[in-house]
Protein backbone atom coordinates (compact mmCIF):
# COMPACT_ATOMS: atom_id res chain seq x y z
CA UNK A 1 0.00 0.00 0.00
CA UNK A 2 1.27 3.27 -0.73
CA UNK A 3 -0.24 6.49 0.80
CA UNK A 4 0.99 9.89 0.37
CA UNK A 5 0.87 12.52 3.20
CA UNK A 6 1.73 16.24 4.59
CA UNK A 7 3.57 16.10 8.12
CA UNK A 8 2.68 18.91 10.29
CA UNK A 9 3.57 19.68 14.00
CA UNK A 10 1.02 20.94 16.31
CA UNK A 11 1.26 22.07 19.63
CA UNK A 12 -2.12 21.94 21.90
CA UNK A 13 -3.59 21.99 25.15
CA UNK A 14 -3.33 19.28 27.39
CA UNK A 15 -7.27 18.68 27.02
CA UNK A 16 -6.27 17.69 23.37
CA UNK A 17 -5.12 14.51 24.06
CA UNK A 18 -6.03 12.59 21.02
CA UNK A 19 -3.85 13.13 17.75
CA UNK A 20 -5.98 14.17 15.10
CA UNK A 21 -5.58 12.73 11.62
CA UNK A 22 -7.87 14.47 8.65
CA UNK A 23 -7.66 15.51 5.05
CA UNK A 24 -8.22 12.81 3.63
CA UNK A 25 -7.60 12.64 -0.04
CA UNK A 26 -7.10 10.45 -3.13
CA UNK A 27 -3.79 8.93 -4.54
CA UNK A 28 -3.08 6.00 -6.93
CA UNK A 29 -5.55 7.67 -9.56
CA UNK A 30 -2.89 6.62 -12.56
CA UNK A 31 -4.52 7.41 -15.73
CA UNK A 32 -1.00 7.96 -17.32
CA UNK A 33 1.21 4.69 -17.11
CA UNK A 34 3.94 5.08 -14.29
CA UNK A 35 6.17 3.75 -17.10
CA UNK A 36 5.96 6.36 -19.89
CA UNK A 37 8.97 8.28 -19.98
CA UNK A 38 8.52 11.97 -18.47
CA UNK A 39 9.32 14.42 -21.32
CA UNK A 40 11.73 16.87 -19.45
CA UNK A 41 11.10 20.68 -20.41
CA UNK A 42 12.58 23.66 -19.84
CA UNK A 43 12.77 25.14 -16.19
CA UNK A 44 9.82 25.57 -15.13
CA UNK A 45 8.08 25.63 -18.13
CA UNK A 46 4.42 25.39 -19.19
CA UNK A 47 2.93 22.74 -21.96
CA UNK A 48 5.66 23.46 -24.69
CA UNK A 49 4.45 22.94 -28.34
CA UNK A 50 6.89 21.24 -30.77
CA UNK A 51 8.90 24.70 -32.20
CA UNK A 52 9.58 26.31 -28.67
CA UNK A 53 12.30 26.25 -26.30
CA UNK A 54 11.01 23.66 -24.27
CA UNK A 55 10.23 21.11 -26.76
CA UNK A 56 13.76 21.15 -27.86
CA UNK A 57 15.32 21.30 -24.46
CA UNK A 58 13.18 17.72 -23.83
CA UNK A 59 16.40 16.37 -26.31
CA UNK A 60 18.80 18.25 -24.53
CA UNK A 61 18.18 17.99 -21.05
CA UNK A 62 20.87 15.89 -19.30
CA UNK A 63 20.58 12.88 -17.76
CA UNK A 64 20.12 12.88 -13.91
CA UNK A 65 22.81 12.04 -11.75
CA UNK A 66 23.36 9.11 -9.88
CA UNK A 67 21.52 8.49 -6.86
CA UNK A 68 22.95 7.99 -3.33
CA UNK A 69 26.31 5.99 -3.60
CA UNK A 70 26.11 5.80 -7.21
CA UNK A 71 23.19 4.09 -7.94
CA UNK A 72 21.92 4.45 -11.37
CA UNK A 73 19.14 1.70 -11.59
CA UNK A 74 15.44 2.90 -11.67
CA UNK A 75 12.08 1.76 -10.18
CA UNK A 76 8.81 2.50 -11.89
CA UNK A 77 5.77 3.08 -9.60
CA UNK A 78 7.20 0.11 -7.30
CA UNK A 79 5.28 -1.91 -5.16
CA UNK A 80 5.14 -1.29 -1.44
CA UNK A 81 7.74 -4.63 -0.85
CA UNK A 82 10.25 -3.15 -2.85
CA UNK A 83 10.14 0.59 -1.30
CA UNK A 84 10.42 -1.43 2.18
CA UNK A 85 13.53 -3.50 0.69
CA UNK A 86 14.88 -0.71 -0.89
CA UNK A 87 15.04 0.91 2.74
CA UNK A 88 16.90 -2.03 4.04
CA UNK A 89 19.45 -2.03 1.39
CA UNK A 90 20.46 1.95 1.69
CA UNK A 91 21.07 1.17 5.40
CA UNK A 92 22.74 -1.82 4.60
CA UNK A 93 20.92 -3.77 7.02
CA UNK A 94 19.77 -7.14 6.50
CA UNK A 95 15.58 -7.65 6.30
CA UNK A 96 13.98 -10.40 8.72
CA UNK A 97 13.50 -12.59 5.69
CA UNK A 98 12.98 -15.66 7.83
CA UNK A 99 10.80 -13.67 10.00
CA UNK A 100 8.72 -12.59 6.75
CA UNK A 101 8.52 -16.32 5.48
CA UNK A 102 7.54 -17.77 8.36
CA UNK A 103 4.47 -15.13 9.26
CA UNK A 104 3.25 -15.22 5.42
CA UNK A 105 -0.13 -16.75 5.41
CA UNK A 106 0.64 -19.31 2.53
CA UNK A 107 3.07 -20.74 5.52
CA UNK A 108 0.60 -20.49 8.22
CA UNK A 109 -2.06 -21.99 6.37
CA UNK A 110 -0.32 -24.91 4.42
CA UNK A 111 -0.39 -28.24 5.89
CA UNK A 112 2.70 -29.02 7.89
CA UNK A 113 3.51 -31.35 5.06
CA UNK A 114 3.38 -28.49 2.66
CA UNK A 115 5.30 -26.24 4.90
CA UNK A 116 8.80 -26.74 3.69
CA UNK A 117 7.95 -25.91 -0.04
CA UNK A 118 5.72 -23.13 0.37
CA UNK A 119 8.74 -21.73 2.91
CA UNK A 120 11.17 -22.35 -0.27
CA UNK A 121 8.82 -20.52 -2.52
CA UNK A 122 8.37 -17.61 -0.62
CA UNK A 123 11.74 -17.56 0.69
CA UNK A 124 12.94 -17.03 -2.86
CA UNK A 125 10.33 -14.35 -4.05
CA UNK A 126 11.58 -12.43 -1.02
CA UNK A 127 15.60 -12.98 -2.37
CA UNK A 128 13.98 -12.30 -6.19
CA UNK A 129 12.56 -8.85 -4.79
CA UNK A 130 15.74 -7.81 -2.50
CA UNK A 131 18.05 -8.72 -5.74
CA UNK A 132 15.52 -5.98 -7.43
CA UNK A 133 16.09 -2.91 -5.54
CA UNK A 134 19.95 -3.45 -5.65
CA UNK A 135 21.67 -0.48 -7.64
CA UNK A 136 18.67 1.30 -6.91
CA UNK A 137 18.97 5.43 -7.33
CA UNK A 138 16.04 6.49 -9.02
CA UNK A 139 12.44 5.79 -8.53
CA UNK A 140 9.73 7.09 -11.07
CA UNK A 141 6.12 7.58 -9.35
CA UNK A 142 2.55 8.32 -10.21
CA UNK A 143 0.45 10.53 -7.81
CA UNK A 144 -2.35 12.89 -7.43
CA UNK A 145 -0.58 15.92 -7.86
CA UNK A 146 -3.16 18.12 -5.57
CA UNK A 147 -2.80 21.03 -7.65
CA UNK A 148 -3.52 24.27 -5.91
CA UNK A 149 -5.84 27.35 -7.82
CA UNK A 150 -3.69 29.87 -9.76
CA UNK A 151 -2.00 31.99 -7.87
CA UNK A 152 -1.77 35.19 -9.96
CA UNK A 153 0.38 37.37 -7.55
CA UNK A 154 3.44 34.95 -8.04
CA UNK A 155 2.01 33.45 -11.80
CA UNK A 156 2.33 30.41 -10.59
CA UNK A 157 0.63 26.55 -9.54
CA UNK A 158 1.22 24.77 -6.34
CA UNK A 159 1.90 20.94 -7.17
CA UNK A 160 0.65 20.21 -3.20
CA UNK A 161 1.65 16.87 -3.50
CA UNK A 162 5.71 17.79 -3.56
CA UNK A 163 5.52 20.11 -0.78
CA UNK A 164 7.79 20.00 1.75
CA UNK A 165 4.97 18.85 4.15
CA UNK A 166 4.21 15.55 1.70
CA UNK A 167 5.78 12.47 2.13
CA UNK A 168 4.77 9.12 0.43
CA UNK A 169 4.63 6.19 2.37
CA UNK A 170 4.37 2.14 1.69
CA UNK A 171 3.26 -0.45 3.89
CA UNK A 172 4.77 -4.15 3.43
CA UNK A 173 5.22 -7.00 5.87
CA UNK A 174 4.13 -4.61 8.89
CA UNK A 175 6.62 -2.53 7.98
CA UNK A 176 6.87 1.04 6.92
CA UNK A 177 8.83 3.43 4.56
CA UNK A 178 8.57 6.42 3.30
CA UNK A 179 9.92 9.15 0.58
CA UNK A 180 10.27 12.65 1.07
CA UNK A 181 10.96 15.75 -0.56
CA UNK A 182 14.55 17.26 -0.04
CA UNK A 183 13.56 20.06 -2.76
CA UNK A 184 10.20 20.14 -2.18
CA UNK A 185 9.79 23.52 -1.39
CA UNK A 186 11.39 24.48 -4.92
CA UNK A 187 10.18 21.49 -6.52
CA UNK A 188 6.36 22.63 -5.56
CA UNK A 189 6.48 25.30 -7.72
CA UNK A 190 4.73 25.44 -11.09
CA UNK A 191 5.33 28.83 -12.87
CA UNK A 192 2.99 29.36 -15.81
CA UNK A 193 2.41 32.84 -17.44
CA UNK A 194 -0.89 34.33 -16.60
CA UNK A 195 -2.36 33.48 -20.07
CA UNK A 196 -1.23 29.68 -20.28
CA UNK A 197 -2.74 29.67 -16.94
CA UNK A 198 -6.51 30.16 -17.85
CA UNK A 199 -5.75 27.33 -20.45
CA UNK A 200 -4.79 24.55 -18.02
CA UNK A 201 -7.87 26.24 -16.18
CA UNK A 202 -10.03 24.99 -18.62
CA UNK A 203 -8.76 21.95 -19.11
CA UNK A 204 -8.94 20.72 -15.69
CA UNK A 205 -12.12 21.91 -15.66
CA UNK A 206 -14.38 23.21 -12.22
CA UNK A 207 -13.67 19.59 -10.47
CA UNK A 208 -10.94 18.29 -12.74
CA UNK A 209 -7.78 17.09 -10.65
CA UNK A 210 -4.23 16.94 -12.48
CA UNK A 211 -2.04 13.52 -11.83
CA UNK A 212 1.66 13.92 -11.08
CA UNK A 213 4.21 11.64 -12.83
CA UNK A 214 7.40 12.23 -11.09
CA UNK A 215 11.04 10.85 -10.97
CA UNK A 216 12.97 11.32 -7.64
CA UNK A 217 16.81 10.59 -7.64
CA UNK A 218 17.41 9.09 -3.92
CA UNK A 219 19.96 11.23 -2.11
CA UNK A 220 20.24 10.01 1.72
CA UNK A 221 18.30 7.98 3.87
CA UNK A 222 17.94 9.45 7.48
CA UNK A 223 18.51 7.24 10.85
CA UNK A 224 14.56 6.59 11.49
CA UNK A 225 14.47 4.77 7.86
CA UNK A 226 12.50 7.60 5.76
CA UNK A 227 14.02 8.03 2.31
CA UNK A 228 14.83 11.25 1.01
CA UNK A 229 14.46 12.21 -2.45
CA UNK A 230 15.48 14.88 -4.86
CA UNK A 231 12.34 16.09 -7.61
CA UNK A 232 14.34 15.88 -10.76
CA UNK A 233 11.77 16.42 -13.07
CA UNK A 234 7.45 15.52 -13.54
CA UNK A 235 4.95 16.21 -15.84
CA UNK A 236 1.36 16.85 -14.86
CA UNK A 237 -1.96 15.16 -16.83
CA UNK A 238 -5.66 15.93 -16.45
CA UNK A 239 -6.86 13.06 -14.22
CA UNK A 240 -10.27 12.63 -16.22
CA UNK A 241 -8.28 11.89 -19.28
CA UNK A 242 -4.72 12.13 -19.24
CA UNK A 243 -4.51 15.30 -21.25
CA UNK A 244 -0.69 16.63 -20.78
CA UNK A 245 -0.78 19.73 -18.55
CA UNK A 246 2.46 20.51 -18.45
CA UNK A 247 6.06 19.60 -17.68
CA UNK A 248 8.45 21.09 -15.55
CA UNK A 249 12.47 20.23 -14.64
CA UNK A 250 13.50 20.83 -10.79
CA UNK A 251 16.69 23.18 -10.71
CA UNK A 252 17.32 23.73 -14.25
CA UNK B 1 -5.36 8.05 0.30
CA UNK B 2 -4.40 11.27 2.00
CA UNK B 3 -3.80 11.53 5.41
CA UNK B 4 -2.43 14.38 7.57
CA UNK B 5 -0.65 13.96 11.09
CA UNK B 6 -0.55 15.54 14.07
CA UNK B 7 1.70 15.62 16.31
CA UNK B 8 -0.10 17.06 19.41
CA UNK B 9 2.11 18.95 21.84
CA UNK B 10 0.83 19.20 25.83
CA UNK B 11 0.67 21.93 28.07
CA UNK B 12 1.78 19.50 31.18
CA UNK B 13 1.65 21.83 33.61
CA UNK B 14 -2.43 21.97 33.12
CA UNK B 15 -2.72 18.53 32.51
CA UNK B 16 -4.35 18.33 35.93
CA UNK B 17 -5.56 20.33 39.01
CA UNK B 18 -5.39 19.18 42.52
CA UNK B 19 -7.98 16.34 42.91
CA UNK B 20 -7.81 16.26 46.51
CA UNK B 21 -9.04 18.65 49.28
CA UNK B 22 -6.16 18.18 51.64
CA UNK B 23 -4.25 20.75 52.58
CA UNK B 24 -1.08 18.92 51.94
CA UNK B 25 -2.57 18.74 48.29
CA UNK B 26 -3.08 22.50 48.48
CA UNK B 27 0.46 23.23 49.35
CA UNK B 28 -0.60 24.86 52.70
CA UNK B 29 1.01 25.59 55.59
CA UNK B 30 1.14 22.89 58.09
CA UNK B 31 -0.70 23.78 61.44
CA UNK B 32 1.87 21.90 63.16
CA UNK B 33 4.54 24.07 62.32
CA UNK B 34 4.76 26.37 64.99
CA UNK B 35 3.09 29.59 63.05
CA UNK B 36 -0.28 28.87 65.77
CA UNK B 37 -2.99 31.96 64.74
CA UNK B 38 -0.88 34.26 64.85
CA UNK B 39 -0.91 36.50 61.51
CA UNK B 40 0.57 34.77 58.39
CA UNK B 41 3.93 36.71 56.99
CA UNK B 42 3.45 36.71 53.46
CA UNK B 43 5.86 37.52 50.63
CA UNK B 44 4.60 41.22 48.53
CA UNK B 45 4.65 40.19 44.79
CA UNK B 46 7.95 42.64 44.26
CA UNK B 47 9.48 40.01 46.90
CA UNK B 48 8.17 36.67 45.05
CA UNK B 49 9.71 38.33 41.96
CA UNK B 50 12.51 39.18 43.08
CA UNK B 51 13.26 36.00 44.50
CA UNK B 52 12.14 34.29 41.19
CA UNK B 53 13.78 36.17 38.77
CA UNK B 54 17.39 35.91 40.39
CA UNK B 55 20.01 38.17 38.57
CA UNK B 56 19.10 40.03 35.44
CA UNK B 57 21.19 42.02 33.74
CA UNK B 58 19.16 44.74 31.76
CA UNK B 59 19.10 46.19 29.12
CA UNK B 60 19.44 42.49 27.90
CA UNK B 61 22.70 41.83 25.98
CA UNK B 62 21.97 39.93 23.04
CA UNK B 63 24.60 37.56 21.25
CA UNK B 64 21.79 36.90 18.64
CA UNK B 65 22.64 38.26 15.33
CA UNK B 66 20.31 40.67 13.99
CA UNK B 67 17.52 40.54 11.45
CA UNK B 68 18.45 40.91 8.05
CA UNK B 69 18.08 43.84 6.11
CA UNK B 70 14.94 43.21 3.80
CA UNK B 71 13.73 40.27 6.17
CA UNK B 72 10.42 40.41 7.58
CA UNK B 73 9.57 42.39 10.72
CA UNK B 74 9.48 39.34 12.66
CA UNK B 75 9.36 40.55 16.79
CA UNK B 76 7.62 40.84 19.45
CA UNK B 77 8.48 43.72 21.94
CA UNK B 78 12.45 42.01 20.61
CA UNK B 79 11.46 38.86 21.42
CA UNK B 80 12.20 36.75 17.55
CA UNK B 81 12.30 33.34 16.58
CA UNK B 82 16.18 31.98 15.96
CA UNK B 83 17.36 34.04 19.43
CA UNK B 84 18.81 31.64 21.81
CA UNK B 85 16.30 30.72 24.41
CA UNK B 86 18.60 32.86 27.41
CA UNK B 87 19.01 36.05 25.39
CA UNK B 88 15.13 35.67 24.56
CA UNK B 89 14.07 34.88 28.66
CA UNK B 90 16.30 38.02 29.04
CA UNK B 91 14.21 40.33 26.82
CA UNK B 92 11.38 39.73 28.29
CA UNK B 93 12.46 40.07 31.90
CA UNK B 94 13.97 43.11 30.99
CA UNK B 95 10.42 44.50 30.02
CA UNK B 96 9.30 44.55 33.56
CA UNK B 97 10.61 44.05 36.93
CA UNK B 98 7.41 41.64 38.05
CA UNK B 99 7.72 39.45 35.08
CA UNK B 100 8.96 35.84 36.63
CA UNK B 101 9.38 33.04 33.97
CA UNK B 102 8.91 29.32 34.30
CA UNK B 103 10.41 27.09 31.94
CA UNK B 104 8.93 23.12 31.46
CA UNK B 105 5.40 23.91 31.98
CA UNK B 106 4.37 23.41 28.40
CA UNK B 107 5.95 20.50 26.16
CA UNK B 108 5.88 19.06 22.98
CA UNK B 109 4.87 16.04 22.83
CA UNK B 110 7.95 14.28 21.24
CA UNK B 111 10.11 10.99 22.36
CA UNK B 112 13.52 12.31 24.12
CA UNK B 113 14.69 9.48 25.01
CA UNK B 114 15.32 10.22 28.70
CA UNK B 115 17.26 13.66 27.83
CA UNK B 116 15.76 17.29 29.12
CA UNK B 117 14.88 19.37 26.17
CA UNK B 118 14.40 22.75 27.30
CA UNK B 119 11.29 23.69 25.09
CA UNK B 120 10.53 27.67 26.04
CA UNK B 121 8.92 28.97 28.80
CA UNK B 122 6.07 30.94 30.01
CA UNK B 123 6.37 34.53 31.99
CA UNK B 124 3.84 36.44 34.16
CA UNK B 125 3.27 38.87 36.66
CA UNK B 126 4.21 37.49 40.02
CA UNK B 127 1.53 37.86 42.64
CA UNK B 128 1.92 38.12 46.06
CA UNK B 129 2.12 34.64 48.55
CA UNK B 130 -1.28 33.83 49.36
CA UNK B 131 -2.36 32.98 52.81
CA UNK B 132 -4.22 30.19 53.49
CA UNK B 133 -7.64 31.11 53.78
CA UNK B 134 -7.00 32.61 50.30
CA UNK B 135 -5.92 29.72 49.15
CA UNK B 136 -8.67 27.53 50.11
CA UNK B 137 -11.03 30.35 49.00
CA UNK B 138 -9.44 30.48 45.77
CA UNK B 139 -9.65 26.70 45.50
CA UNK B 140 -13.24 26.36 46.28
CA UNK B 141 -14.19 28.89 43.73
CA UNK B 142 -12.11 27.92 40.89
CA UNK B 143 -13.24 23.99 41.69
CA UNK B 144 -16.60 26.12 41.30
CA UNK B 145 -16.15 27.95 38.22
CA UNK B 146 -14.72 25.07 36.41
CA UNK B 147 -17.63 22.69 37.39
CA UNK B 148 -19.75 25.79 35.93
CA UNK B 149 -17.26 26.29 32.81
CA UNK B 150 -17.04 30.30 33.36
CA UNK B 151 -14.40 32.14 32.07
CA UNK B 152 -11.80 33.16 34.17
CA UNK B 153 -9.45 36.16 33.28
CA UNK B 154 -5.78 35.33 34.81
CA UNK B 155 -4.59 39.00 33.51
CA UNK B 156 -5.36 42.78 35.49
CA UNK B 157 -5.24 45.35 33.79
CA UNK B 158 -1.92 46.96 33.27
CA UNK B 159 -0.68 43.18 33.44
CA UNK B 160 1.46 41.11 30.80
CA UNK B 161 2.09 37.24 29.73
CA UNK B 162 4.40 35.41 27.65
CA UNK B 163 4.62 32.16 25.99
CA UNK B 164 7.88 31.47 24.42
CA UNK B 165 8.56 28.17 22.22
CA UNK B 166 12.08 26.88 21.69
CA UNK B 167 13.99 23.99 20.36
CA UNK B 168 17.10 22.49 19.70
CA UNK B 169 19.44 20.15 21.33
CA UNK B 170 20.87 20.69 25.36
CA UNK B 171 22.51 24.45 24.78
CA UNK B 172 21.43 25.37 21.68
CA UNK B 173 17.78 26.10 22.23
CA UNK B 174 15.95 28.39 19.62
CA UNK B 175 12.90 30.17 20.11
CA UNK B 176 10.69 28.69 17.62
CA UNK B 177 7.24 30.92 18.61
CA UNK B 178 6.41 33.64 20.91
CA UNK B 179 3.66 35.20 21.93
CA UNK B 180 2.44 38.12 24.05
CA UNK B 181 -0.65 39.80 25.61
CA UNK B 182 -1.34 42.89 26.75
CA UNK B 183 -4.19 44.53 29.07
CA UNK B 184 -4.06 48.13 29.12
CA UNK B 185 -4.47 50.10 32.15
CA UNK B 186 -7.63 51.33 33.58
CA UNK B 187 -8.35 54.55 32.26
CA UNK B 188 -5.23 54.36 29.79
CA UNK B 189 -6.93 52.33 27.27
CA UNK B 190 -5.73 53.42 23.66
CA UNK B 191 -8.27 53.31 20.93
CA UNK B 192 -8.64 50.00 18.76
CA UNK B 193 -7.79 51.66 15.72
CA UNK B 194 -4.35 52.92 16.93
CA UNK B 195 -3.33 49.41 18.03
CA UNK B 196 -4.30 48.17 14.90
CA UNK B 197 -2.96 51.72 13.16
CA UNK B 198 0.71 50.70 15.38
CA UNK B 199 0.45 47.26 14.36
CA UNK B 200 0.35 47.63 10.84
CA UNK B 201 3.40 50.66 11.15
CA UNK B 202 5.37 47.88 12.77
CA UNK B 203 4.34 44.87 10.43
CA UNK B 204 3.68 46.55 7.46
CA UNK B 205 0.88 45.56 5.02
CA UNK B 206 -1.63 42.64 6.50
CA UNK B 207 -2.48 39.60 4.44
CA UNK B 208 -5.37 39.65 6.49
CA UNK B 209 -7.54 42.08 8.23
CA UNK B 210 -10.72 41.35 9.73
CA UNK B 211 -13.00 43.32 12.64
CA UNK B 212 -15.93 41.21 14.06
CA UNK B 213 -19.04 42.70 15.00
CA UNK B 214 -17.56 43.44 18.84
CA UNK B 215 -14.95 45.61 17.72
CA UNK B 216 -12.55 42.62 17.90
CA UNK B 217 -10.17 42.55 15.41
CA UNK B 218 -7.55 40.31 14.07
CA UNK B 219 -4.58 41.16 11.74
CA UNK B 220 -2.36 38.30 10.02
CA UNK B 221 1.01 38.76 8.11
CA UNK B 222 1.72 35.58 6.01
CA UNK B 223 5.00 34.65 4.38
CA UNK B 224 6.14 30.96 2.64
CA UNK B 225 9.04 29.70 3.72
CA UNK B 226 11.22 31.51 1.00
CA UNK B 227 9.81 35.03 2.59
CA UNK B 228 7.69 36.41 -0.19
CA UNK B 229 4.52 37.89 1.50
CA UNK B 230 1.02 35.28 1.42
CA UNK B 231 -2.11 36.90 -0.22
CA UNK B 232 -5.80 35.51 -0.58
CA UNK B 233 -5.07 34.24 -3.96
CA UNK B 234 -2.14 31.79 -2.32
CA UNK B 235 -3.17 27.97 -0.93
CA UNK B 236 -1.33 29.24 2.22
CA UNK B 237 -3.33 31.80 2.73
CA UNK B 238 -6.00 29.20 4.81
CA UNK B 239 -3.69 26.91 5.47
CA UNK B 240 -0.74 28.78 7.36
CA UNK B 241 -2.17 29.54 11.36
CA UNK B 242 -0.50 32.13 13.45
CA UNK B 243 -0.37 32.23 17.07
CA UNK B 244 -1.13 35.26 19.13
CA UNK B 245 -2.63 33.97 22.48
CA UNK B 246 0.37 32.88 24.90
CA UNK B 247 -2.55 30.37 25.84
CA UNK B 248 -2.70 29.13 22.24
CA UNK B 249 -2.13 26.03 20.75
CA UNK B 250 0.77 26.41 17.92
CA UNK B 251 0.92 24.37 14.80
CA UNK B 252 3.99 23.90 12.13
CA UNK B 253 3.97 23.28 8.83
CA UNK B 254 7.03 22.78 6.47
CA UNK B 255 4.73 24.47 3.82
CA UNK B 256 4.16 27.87 5.44
CA UNK B 257 6.90 30.31 6.83
CA UNK B 258 6.95 33.48 9.34
CA UNK B 259 3.08 34.17 10.16
CA UNK B 260 2.46 37.46 12.58
CA UNK B 261 -1.11 37.30 14.11
CA UNK B 262 -2.51 40.30 16.34
CA UNK B 263 -5.47 40.48 18.13
CA UNK B 264 -7.10 43.45 19.70
CA UNK B 265 -9.59 42.97 22.39
CA UNK B 266 -12.19 45.55 23.06
CA UNK B 267 -14.08 46.85 26.00
CA UNK B 268 -17.42 45.93 26.49
CA UNK B 269 -18.36 48.97 28.03
CA UNK B 270 -17.20 51.26 24.73
CA UNK B 271 -16.14 48.58 21.67
CA UNK B 272 -13.64 51.63 19.96
CA UNK B 273 -11.34 51.46 23.25
CA UNK B 274 -9.04 48.14 23.59
CA UNK B 275 -8.92 46.44 26.42
CA UNK B 276 -5.95 44.42 25.61
CA UNK B 277 -3.88 43.11 22.78
CA UNK B 278 -1.89 39.45 21.92
CA UNK B 279 0.63 39.65 19.60
CA UNK B 280 2.67 36.64 17.88
CA UNK B 281 5.22 35.30 15.96
CA UNK B 282 6.32 32.17 14.60
CA UNK B 283 8.31 30.33 12.21
CA UNK B 284 6.41 27.53 11.00
CA UNK B 285 9.26 25.98 8.80
CA UNK B 286 12.27 26.90 11.00
CA UNK B 287 10.54 25.42 13.23
CA UNK B 288 9.06 22.28 12.09
CA UNK B 289 12.65 21.41 10.84
CA UNK B 290 14.20 22.34 14.21
CA UNK B 291 11.60 19.51 16.01
CA UNK B 292 12.45 16.66 13.35
CA UNK B 293 16.01 17.70 13.44
CA UNK B 294 16.24 17.71 17.52
CA UNK B 295 13.85 14.12 17.20
CA UNK B 296 16.93 12.74 14.75
CA UNK B 297 19.19 14.11 16.91
CA UNK B 298 17.83 12.54 19.77
CA UNK B 299 16.98 9.32 18.24
CA UNK B 300 20.75 9.17 16.52
CA UNK B 301 21.86 9.62 20.44
CA UNK B 302 20.00 6.46 21.65
CA UNK B 303 20.85 4.09 18.83
CA UNK B 304 24.54 4.86 19.51
CA UNK B 305 23.71 3.82 23.03
CA UNK B 306 21.80 0.69 22.18
CA UNK B 307 24.96 -0.22 20.13
CA UNK B 308 27.35 0.82 22.89
CA UNK B 309 25.65 -1.41 24.90
CA UNK B 310 25.56 -4.26 22.60
CA UNK B 311 28.74 -3.91 22.08
CA UNK B 312 30.13 -3.78 26.26
CA UNK B 313 27.81 -6.70 26.44
CA UNK B 314 29.78 -8.48 23.82
CA UNK B 315 33.14 -8.02 25.95
CA UNK B 316 31.76 -8.19 29.31
CA UNK B 317 28.53 -9.84 29.71
CA UNK B 318 28.16 -13.23 31.61
CA UNK B 319 27.96 -16.40 29.55
CA UNK B 320 24.85 -18.32 29.85
CA UNK B 321 25.32 -21.27 32.04
CA UNK B 322 23.78 -24.42 30.07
Amino acid sequence: MRRSSSARIALASALALAAACGGEGERDASPAAGSEAVAPDAPQSASPTPDNPAARSEREAPAPRPGIGGRTRELVNPEALAIVLLRYELTGTEPPITRWVEEDFRVISARAVDKPAQRDLIRSELEAARNAVRDVGALRLTLAAQLSEYDPSYGEFTVRALAPSQFVYFDAMREKAELRFANGLEAQVWRVPAEEAQLIRDKLGTFGGASLDVLLRITDVQAGGAIVTEVVEYELRTQHSGERLGSVRVGG
Amino acid sequence: MHKKLYALVLIAGCALAGCGSDDDELGLPDPSSGRGNAPEEVMSAEEVAEEKRGDVDCPADIDTPERADGAPVDDVVGVRPGLTLDDAKNIVLCTHDLLVAEEGSRQFNMQTYGQTIRQGFTAKFAEREKTADEVRKEFSEGWMDRAGNAVVQDMFPGQAKWYVASMGMPGDERVIAVAREEWFAEGKNPTAASVADALVKKYGPPSRNQESQNGQRRLDWIYDPRGRAVGETSPLFSSCMGISSPDGGTSFSPDCGLVVQAMVMTLDSNRQLAQSMQVGVIDQATGYQAIVSTEEALQAGENARKAREVEEAAENADAPQL
